[in-house]
């Protein structure tokens, strides 16, 4: 009896000294942040996925942000710049994870990254809250983070809006003559915004879409998608595909013979220079929309083109030029700034006023909104000399807004683009546009 | 018999003061990895209530969880509830769809209680990427916050702590009560226990709507940790996940499933940062565990060294219980759970693949 009385002393005892290690605990915050400095290197975290499903393309955004340093130097304004990679393998918890390591652990006072859209939203989320750190987002195109979702210290430096270039392609498929149109989409939320730009405009100017057609990412074979399409049903066929489904895509459309029956209107993704690698004659010929084209003429691209074939025997992908296009974005902006990263509010509005007046996309600039304003190019693929396959420059579109013709006011009162919301039945006068307004009446 | 007693609580209490202490001796970064271990390993313990106490292996907790955490992200950030209101919600309604998967399930054993629970997660991952108005899709849902009083990382850590605590208390007692021995009554010998006059399938639902409720609260600390909710937070590798963890810490104990966490956070978090092919670390450490410890770390620690001490010390008696309870792994090993070491020659490797559940629900 006495046994289990002392017993329950202990207990008490114990409890005790607990509840005062909590009180202690609450009395004194722990840790301490550091101040982030005006001289010292400069540690930039870039995540992007080096395995995975988006791996090819992931690795091209690493080589492109090494490329510029490789070119360029680290030594900018009297500031060393060091850049560590870590791989989110395309997932967003991924890249929480990454991205905490990289700025608590690393010191990272500038995070470069990703590239698909959720985990792009994932860390807009993380850098949100923190006023010590600038995030950089070349290649998450999910268009919220310019539109309803606008995050102020996650800037769009060398990025772009998935539903710009299709904005344009709309608008040229009735120019083209077309008028009943077939839509193939990869369906999740990249797929719903590059669908819905096309479709807002297409049916702006009078166009109808006779069939939607979606398919989920990662569809192993597209053959009961393809031969559910009539030819003689539409005029012409808007895909966009992602990913290793760009490549079956392709051969499956070639293969099942609509390639000479249907004209095919490509988005970015479905024919992008890392896709092109892998594939054959059967994608010769076609035509996409996109904000970058490898084979675009110009000084800026070709240079560009002509480093990245030398440093890593490929020609560069849209993702390549997206990180080397930061790098020089960030570059230029730590140059105007002496290289003081000290006021971050500043330094912000520094990099968000920053214009491109020639990059391997064209100029580029950021309207109110953090939006990329930016050429889009119709580019078809050739061959070159060597056999390979690269996006010829059919025709240019300079200057394309996130809100394409539309009062950015009543285009933003609209929901982002999904399967619910493709802007069929929308803009419905012509208050709701800027410029151009092709309704009747 | 009274100094081991007070050595458990020693330990107790000495785990308590690491905890306690450990924003002030460590920095933010794995402050941070403690508090996904807490989460995870609550979630992770949420599967071992039901897989490891009552052997019925799931593999759709994820979505049980994801029900919490698009509950309180949706009715937070798209309905303007307060988040405590939000919270309250969350836990109700993964409450009424636990125990609606659980009505599905009751009947169910083996690998087809696997298979339906397989199908049930990826109906709840199928509405989230689908039903984009309420669930943003593949965006996922953005701007849920911290609770006000825990934004700082070491007070979300302290407040995660805290929850977890309790509700390890609650299993504890839980796995410790009559309908914790009628658990592992099922696990034992399901066909017996109506003859026992057990209802028991009315114990599978609760246990199961019980163990859904432990995977909610983890849910809503995993949503206001990333402020942050997708689709791949509850699909079936999320599953597969904690799964894992549980049977890498030890199936059918506590402390397994915060050890199994504890591993799996600190591969994904710290050692990814040397290995990039951390995903096949994990995968050895997994068959390693499986190969050499089928009952897990925590298991094989109390069966291989905890136990034989405390024989050493003249008391067989709590060492043969011991050596009852980590009897869990014998779900994984299809051994027979008495405490006997299955051959891991013959019977281990083959035994991890569902199938082996059913085999030995099947010989019962």
């Amino acid at each position: 009896m006495t046994n289990r009385n002392a017993f329950h002393l202990r207990k008490a005892h114990i409890a005790l000294a607990l509840v005062l290690m909590l009180v202690v605990a609450a009395c004194g915050a722990p840790g301490g942040s550091e101040a982030s400095s005006d001289e010292g290197p400069i540690t930039v975290g870039v995540i992007v996925p080096t395995t995975g499903v988006v791996a090819a393309a992931g690795t091209d955004m690493l080589n492109g942000w090494n490329l510029y340093w490789e070119l360029n130097g680290n030594e900018v304004a009297g500031r060393t710049i060091e850049t560590i990679h870590e791989d989110n393998a395309g997932e967003p918890t991924n890249t929480l994870t990454k991205a905490r390591k990289l700025v608590e652990q690393d010191g990272a006072s500038v995070i470069v990254g990703t590239l698909l859209a959720n985990t792009a939203l994932a860390l807009a989320e993380y850098v949100d809250p923190l006023d010590d750190v600038i995030g950089l987002n070349p290649a998450g195109s999910a268009d919220d983070l310019s539109q309803r979702g606008i995050v102020d210290n996650y800037v769009r430096a060398g990025g772009w809006q998935s539903s710009s270039p299709t904005h344009v392609a709309g608008n040229w498929a009735y120019d083209q003559g077309y008028r009943r149109i077939i839509t193939l989409c990869q369906d999740y939320a990249f797929g719903h915004e590059n669908c819905g730009g096309f479709i807002n405009t297409f049916t702006d100017r009078g166009g109808e879409v006779v069939q939607q057609l979606w398919a989920p990412l990662g569809t192993p074979d597209y053959s009961s998608y393809l031969s559910d399409i009539d030819p003689q049903s539409a005029d012409a066929a808007f895909v966009l595909t992602v990913g290793a489904d760009s490549g079956r895509f392709v051969k499956q459309w070639s293969d099942f013979g609509l390639k000479d029956e249907l004209p095919l209107i490509g988005g970015e993704t479905t024919l992008d220079q890392s896709l092109l690698r892998a594939m054959g004659d059967e994608a010769i010929g076609l035509e996409s929309f996109g904000h970058y084209a490898e084979g675009r003429e110009d000084a800026a691209t070709q240079e560009f083109v002509d480093a990245y074939l030398e440093a890593y025997d490929l020609l560069p992908s849209y993702y390549a030029a997206s990180t080397y296009t930061a790098a020089q974005w960030f570059v230029e902006t730590l140059e105007t700034e002496d290289g003081d990263m000290s006021d971050i509010p500043a330094f912000l509005e520094t990099l968000k006023a920053y214009q491109v007046e020639n990059s391997p996309f064209g100029p580029m600039e950021l309207d109110e909104y953090g939006g990329t304003i930016a050429t889009m190019y119709l580019r078809e693929v050739a061959q070159d000399d060597e056999g390979r396959l690269y996006n010829a420059v059919v025709e240019e579109f300079p200057g394309i807004s996130q809100f394409w013709n539309y009062d950015p006011e009543a285009f933003l009162a609209q929901p982002v683009y999904t399967r619910e919301y493709l802007g069929e039945d929308w803009p419905e006068s012509c208050d709701q546009f800027v410029s151009d307004c092709p309704l009747e009446g | 018999m009274r100094n081991l007693t007070i050595g458990k609580w020693l330990s107790l209490a000495s785990v308590a003061a690491v905890a306690i202490a450990l924003p002030y001796i460590v920095p933010s970064f794995f402050v941070n990895m403690a508090t996904q271990m807490l989460f995870l390993g609550l979630f992770a313990l949420s599967i071992n209530l039901i897989a490891g106490y009552a052997g019925m292996v799931t593999l759709g907790q994820a979505g049980v969880l994801g029900i919490a955490g698009y509950g309180i992200a949706i009715a937070y950030s798209r309905l303007d509830f307060s988040l405590g209101v939000s919270a309250l919600l969350a836990i109700l309604s993964t409450i009424v769809v636990a125990a609606f998967f659980g009505l599905l399930l009751v009947r169910a054993t083996g690998v087809y209680f696997l298979m339906i629970t397989l199908a049930q997660g990826m109906v709840v991952w199928g509405v989230a990427q689908r039903f984009t108005v309420l669930t943003g899709g593949d965006n996922g849902l953005r701007g849920i916050s911290r609770p006000p009083f825990a934004t700082e990382y070491w007070a979300y850590y302290y407040f995660s702590l805290l929850v977890v605590a309790v509700c390890v208390f609650l299993i504890f007692r839980i796995v410790r009560s009559p309908f914790g021995l009628s658990l592992k009554g099922i696990r034992e010998a399901e066909t017996r226990m109506p003859a026992l006059g057990y209802d028991v399938r009315r114990i599978k639902l609760l246990a199961f709507v019980v163990s859904g409720t432990f995977a909610g609260v983890a849910g809503l600390l995993l949503v206001m940790y990333n402020n942050f909710f997708s689709p791949p937070s509850v699909y079936v590798k999320a599953s597969a996940e904690g799964l894992l963890m549980s049977i890498l810490g030890g199936v059918g104990t506590i402390t397994g499933a915060f050890v199994g966490s504890g591993v799996f956070v600190f591969v994904t978090n710290y050692v990814s940062g040397f290995i990039e092919r951390w995903p096949t670390l994990l995968g050895l450490i997994f068959v390693l565990t499986i190969l050499f410890a089928p009952d897990g770390i925590v298991g094989s620690w109390q069966r291989l060294v905890w136990a034989p001490l405390l024989r050493r010390f003249g008391d067989a008696e709590a060492a043969e219980l011991i050596e009852i309870e980590a009897g869990g792994g014998g779900l994984l090993t299809g051994g027979e759970a008495k405490g006997v070491r299955p051959d891991p020659e013959t019977d281990s490797v083959t035994s991890v693949t569902p199938e082996s559940t059913a085999e030995r629900q099947s010989r019962q």
